[in-house]
């Protein structure tokens, strides 16, 4: 299952040009505000939501990468505890993963499964001028980076115990 | 269990899982989604959630990948290097020389990248080699580069204050300019400190060679040519937050772009190194705010169950005086940054001690400073140093991690009196902010 590991990456590669999005998006709301006299609408909803994207993806993808920061000074070279630290930091990661991702499914279903008398679609918005679904967008991709950082964690927590 | 031996079982909870290297990520939140489930029933685990996307769906946020974006750019296109470069011709026949010139650089790249990791990686490739080879003091020279280095936190833009601001509700702006005056302060007690030891012993910090301290003038002014763009893009962001041209997130942003266009009218621009500079602000982003996370989730269920009322509580009752119970708040602040960074710290203590620190009439923005020096000290102080860890990663051979920690007590020394005395005269911070936004 190396495929989950480089899943993750791939994702976190793709999220990091979110990050340079948002930095042309300011670049331009300034340009506009004091070039042209017209600030934008939108450019503060869009950059949030880009961010946003980047920030969530970024927990599966520094897993990945194995960057997550531990005080492993007590533990590292003594197989006895370095396996405790491991199988806790296992258990300790889906209790809370598990938790987040249950936590935002429910709320994503409330802010994403809503529609009008009409039956038309009206996701959870930000309220406004322009608009955005912010906030249903942010919960569902909770959901979806808290599944994928458990996916690659107990990935990775059954590879090391097979070699 | 009652609210009091909850506490206790959740400080033990965490201290049992940090010492046993469990992922900082995981440790608080599992705690919060334990707590949930067992005190209030899983319909409660909605908290985890809620303050999790209440946290991401700010704009203010957002500067904090691109002040990180900026750093990386300024650094991967060697501004630390060249300012080095251009700085310590100057130093000149003075003894110590070099080790002030470090804290000078230390003090200008604070304000273009300010991210403590990188600066102290940079000096310890740059500079510390320098100071070692002209027969520098090994403690000495290491607890320049390490002290030094941590400056960034404290001369803005500052990560440090961001977050804070986030928490306290507080004006960012205002932080940056009252952290302005304790920083330098502090900066200066470094200098004076290497001033005087390399006085009293000469053999501390030998002067230039002679060859070398022999440069024309006009080449020592057209090396700063290398650096002035980059000192320009950062003083154009100080500039734009504190003139309230922009917001700090549109200013960080706008640097960013600044130091990308500094770094290609350089001739260092490419697409390898904007991929690798947005590959680091992804990397910090996913680690730093997937640690917030959880300890924001602990907050909220710990607040739920009525702990923070509770620890506020015990926290007045420890004294009438409000200067005993501000002792032990940076005491807790010291002792925590024994064992863990900042942004835990930072997220665990501030919901209980803010309510505490407005009753009892302080000033939060002064706060933030005293918070951001008590985390000077927190970077230097063996076990858990960031700073330290850092410089090892980056010190040349010969250097242990016992020589550099045990290079950091002066420099702890000097870092708890300028604690003490933004402690005895909030007006040191506070006269810059009052002076440029009026009022008190």
């Amino acid at each position: 299952m190396r495929f989950l590991d480089s899943f993750a990456l791939i994702v976190g590669r793709a999220a990091s040009w979110c990050f340079a999005a948002v930095i042309l998006v300011m670049v331009y709301e300034v340009v506009a505000r004091y070039g042209f006299g017209a600030p934008t609408a939108w450019a503060h909803e869009v950059s949030v939501m880009l961010a946003g994207f980047a920030f969530i993806f970024g927990g599966a993808f520094c897993m990945a990468e194995a960057m997550h920061m531990r005080i492993g000074v007590l533990v590292d070279g003594r197989p006895g505890l370095e396996r405790l630290s491991h199988w806790l930091s296992v258990v300790a990661g889906t209790v809370y993963l598990s938790g987040l991702a249950y936590a935002s499914w429910r709320m994503a279903e409330r802010a994403i499964w809503r529609f009008a008398l009409d039956g038309s679609w009206t996701p959870e918005r930000t309220g406004s001028s322009f608009n955005a679904p912010v906030p249903a967008f942010l919960k569902g991709m909770i959901f979806l980076g808290a599944i994928l950082f458990l996916a690659v964690l107990l990935n990775q927590a059954f590879k090391r115990r097979v070699t | 269990m009652d609210i009091g031996t909850l506490t206790v079982v959740i400080l033990a909870a965490m201290a049992t899982l940090l010492m046993l290297g469990v992922p900082l990520a995981f440790v608080s939140g599992a705690i919060a989604g334990v707590l949930a489930g067992t005190q209030f029933g899983l319909n409660s685990l909605f908290i985890v959630g809620s303050r999790t996307v209440d946290f991401i769906d700010s704009f203010a946020l957002i500067a904090v990948p691109m002040f990180v974006i900026m750093a990386s750019f300024m650094e991967k296109s060697g501004v630390a290097r060249d300012l080095y470069r251009a700085l310590h011709v100057w130093a000149g026949s003075l003894r110590g020389g070099i080790g002030v010139v470090t804290i000078f650089v230390a003090v200008i790249l604070g304000a273009t990248t300010g991210i403590i990791g990188g600066e102290i990686v940079l000096l310890g490739l740059i500079a510390l080699p320098q100071m070692l080879r002209l027969g520098y003091d090994k403690k000495l020279a290491i607890g320049i580069v390490t002290a030094g280095g941590s400056l960034g936190t404290m001369i803005p833009p500052s990560i440090i204050l961001i977050f804070y601001g986030l928490t306290a509700e507080v004006n960012i702006s205002q932080l940056f300019l009252a952290t302005l005056v304790p920083g330098l302060m502090l900066a200066s007690f470094y200098v004076l400190y290497v001033l005087m030891r390399c006085w009293l012993n000469p053999a501390m910090g030998p002067a230039l060679d002679a060859d070398e301290q022999d440069m024309p003038l006009w080449d020592k002014i057209a090396l700063f040519k290398g650096v002035a763009l980059p000192v320009a893009v950062a003083g154009g962001v100080l500039f734009s937050i504190y003139a309230g041209l922009a917001s700090i997130t549109e200013s960080a942003a706008l640097g960013a772009f600044g130091a990308a266009v500094a770094a290609w009218v350089r001739g260092t621009l490419t697409l390898t190194m904007v991929r690798e500079v947005m590959l680091q602000a992804m990397r910090t982003c996913g680690m730093v705010f997937w640690l917030v996370f959880g300890t924001n989730a602990l907050i909220g269920v710990y607040n739920l169950m009525g702990g923070i009322d509770f620890a506020s509580n015990v926290l007045s009752s420890v004294s009438e005086e409000p200067a005993v119970i501000l002792a032990v708040m940076c005491g807790v602040f010291i002792v925590l940054g024994f064992f863990i960074d900042w942004i835990g710290i930072l997220f665990l203590t501030m919901p209980i001690f803010l309510p505490v620190l407005t009753q009892l009439g302080y000033d939060p923005i002064w706060f933030g400073i005293v918070f951001n020096l008590s985390m000077q000290i927190a970077y230097l102080t063996p076990p858990f140093g960031p700073a330290c860890f850092y410089l090892k990663g980056a010190a040349p051979e010969g250097v242990s991690l016992q020589d550099i920690f045990a290079a950091q007590w002066p420099f702890i020394g000097l870092q708890v009196l300028a604690l003490i005395i933004v402690l005895l005269w909030p007006d040191l911070s506070l006269w810059l902010p009052r002076l440029i936004y009026g009022g008190g």
